[in-house]
């Protein structure tokens, strides 16, 4: 294969998806046979074989997988032996950056991308733990929970403290209410209903002031999708649409929790901002579908608010929408780094059912939200 | 099904510059970093300026008072892994046969004149006082009890 030096770089657009039904327990699957099924359901629905897919990128992680080199154990069911291959251990919508750069690069034309993670194998809290600096933060017992029950409450922190006072309880209420119910109607999640907010409020405090129905419940899943350049969709004759991703913004923000203020979310609004100066959208208001990463009830307003989409509305009339996590989001099915890709291929879902339409999706990495992605992209078939 | 467990021994240094910092806890003393360029203090502190990227050079001791910044108490367990870790980070928080049942609370404290805000436990006998801005101060174990660690400091608690 020769080193192509590409003037401009090819459009590169999600082919298709697939991903398992989630559940809080995977019960006789091992991580590769768990991501056996969707990788085969991706390749009977688009008639393609291992030996179209020029490049593979798989995400997972070590701590959660409880083994290094976590990409090694579901080699048999990605088709990855002998080919360009490699890993990102991080939320899953960043495991696509490294396949869409591929692409661009002009020295791939297709990249199969998986995501797997089976929260049931190992012990979340401490898992979790691992992830903070061990000097300062661990052996102080934070969770993703503790570290995101901090920020809630800095939200709600009068003026003139750490918070900006601009949501409240029920705004948290009203944003697990509604991924609940989308959740509900969500095939492919294990969690959901519909409640009240009072319902939500009176399910039992986990960590002040998260409720149980706020957080996002551990699963294990697993996804994958099929990125390929415009070349190969024309040299394929591809009918369906897909979609074309046009706009990528990511971020990270300081990781001691006493380092920032917990009440705004800097690094989002830069991914967000990033991504629409890519992708050319003017007004979040744009965008079609939004399908983001919230492990918890309460990021749902603060992560709408960085991505620009309360500019002009309040947080209660944004949900009334319609174009909020019709899949339900993490309060669905959260499978640990699959989560995110999981949401990029809902995203590509949604528009591959409405041509001419425009997607966001988002996936976060780092508690309470210190690394986010941001894809934007948009459905059309060939000409 | 196959049960096994990894554990593995780290022997993490501190560095140079925190380490001055933990031989301020085992004195009682809060030291934060002075930025040379942009003057930004920051507690807990930092060799590297995280606005300016400046190299802070020094630690120079704060007041033992701030005011509260956020502030959490865990209440449940959604499973039996995570009460037990909970109940043993709160062994932590209260210090040898006080209060495990409980469980931990959390705070974020920016002690006077610092720029940054330090997280520790939160003395959860004294959650209800709790609001934005409270004023607090940081508990030290007893001198003999010290281990050049983040723990030296037992919690913070309202400034009486």
């Amino acid at each position: 294969m020769s080193v192509q030096t590409a003037m401009t770089s090819p459009r590169v657009a999600i082919v298709h998806g697939a991903q398992t039904q989630h559940k809080p327990r995977k019960e006789t699957l091992n991580v590769a046979e768990m991501l056996d099924g969707p990788v085969r359901r991706l390749l009977k629905e688009t008639q393609l074989t291992h030996k179209d897919i020029e490049t593979v990128i798989t995400c997972s992680s070590d701590f959660l997988d409880g083994r290094t080199i976590s990409d090694m154990a579901v080699q048999e069911v990605t088709g990855s032996i002998g080919k360009s291959a490699s890993k990102v251990s991080n939320d899953g919508a960043f495991a696509l950056i490294y396949a869409w750069m591929r692409l661009l690069s002009g020295e791939f034309k297709t990249s199969l991308v998986t995501a797997h993670s089976k929260c049931s194998e190992g012990n979340q809290a401490l898992i979790e733990n691992a992830a903070f600096d061990p000097l300062l933060m661990r052996k102080l017992g934070l969770t993703n929970l503790a570290a995101s029950a901090l920020q809630a409450r800095a939200m709600l922190g009068a003026a003139g403290a750490s918070g900006r006072g601009k949501f409240n309880e029920r705004d948290f209420a009203l944003a697990a209410c509604h991924n609940l119910a989308a959740a509900a109607k969500n095939a492919n999640a294990h969690n959901g209903g519909t409640y009240t907010p009072e319902q939500i409020k009176a399910s039992p405090l986990l960590c002040e002031p998260i409720h149980a129905l706020q957080a996002a419940p551990y699963s294990d899943g697993a996804g994958c999708l099929l990125l390929a350049t415009e070349d190969w969709l024309r040299e394929h004759h591809w009918k369906k649409p897909v979609a074309w991703l046009t706009g990528l913004g990511y971020a990270t923000e300081e990781h001691y929790l006493g380092d920032k203020n917990l009440a705004e979310n800097r690094a989002l609004r830069k991914a967000a901002q990033e991504a629409y100066r890519r992708a050319n959208i003017k007004d979040a208001q744009e965008i079609n579908c939004l399908e983001i990463s919230a492990p918890f009830s309460h990021q749902i307003p603060l992560w709408l608010e960085e991505l620009g989409c309360l500019k002009n509305t309040s947080f209660e009339k944004h949900l009334q929408t319609g174009r909020l996590n019709r899949s339900g989001g993490l309060m669905g099915a959260m499978p640990g780094f699959a989560s995110g890709l999981i949401r990029v291929i809902e995203a590509a879902r949604q528009l591959q059912e409405a041509p001419g339409s425009v997607g966001l999706a988002h996936g976060v990495n780092g508690f309470p939200g210190q690394s986010h992605c941001v894809w934007v992209m948009k459905s059309e078939a060939l000409a | 099904m196959l049960d096994a467990r990894i554990a593995i021994p780290y022997h993490w240094q501190a560095g140079d510059f925190m380490a001055g910092f933990f031989a301020g806890l085992r004195e009682g003393r809060l030291l934060a970093s002075v930025c040379s360029k942009c003057g930004c203090k920051s507690l807990p502190p930092r060799k590297h300026c995280l606005p300016c990227f400046t190299g802070t050079g020094t630690l120079v001791e704060v007041p033992n008072a701030g005011k509260l910044l956020s502030f959490t108490r865990w209440t449940g367990g959604r499973s039996a892994d995570e009460t037990a870790f909970y109940a043993k980070a709160s062994g932590q928080a209260a210090g040898q046969g006080k209060g495990p049942a409980l469980g931990p609370a959390w705070g974020i404290v920016q002690f006077d004149g610092c720029d940054t805000g330090m997280l520790h436990f939160i003395n959860r006998e004294a959650f209800e006082k709790l609001s934005p801005g409270v004023r607090m101060k940081a508990v030290f174990r007893s001198a003999s009890e010290r281990t050049d660690a983040i723990t030296d400091i037992l919690y913070f608690d309202v400034a009486s």
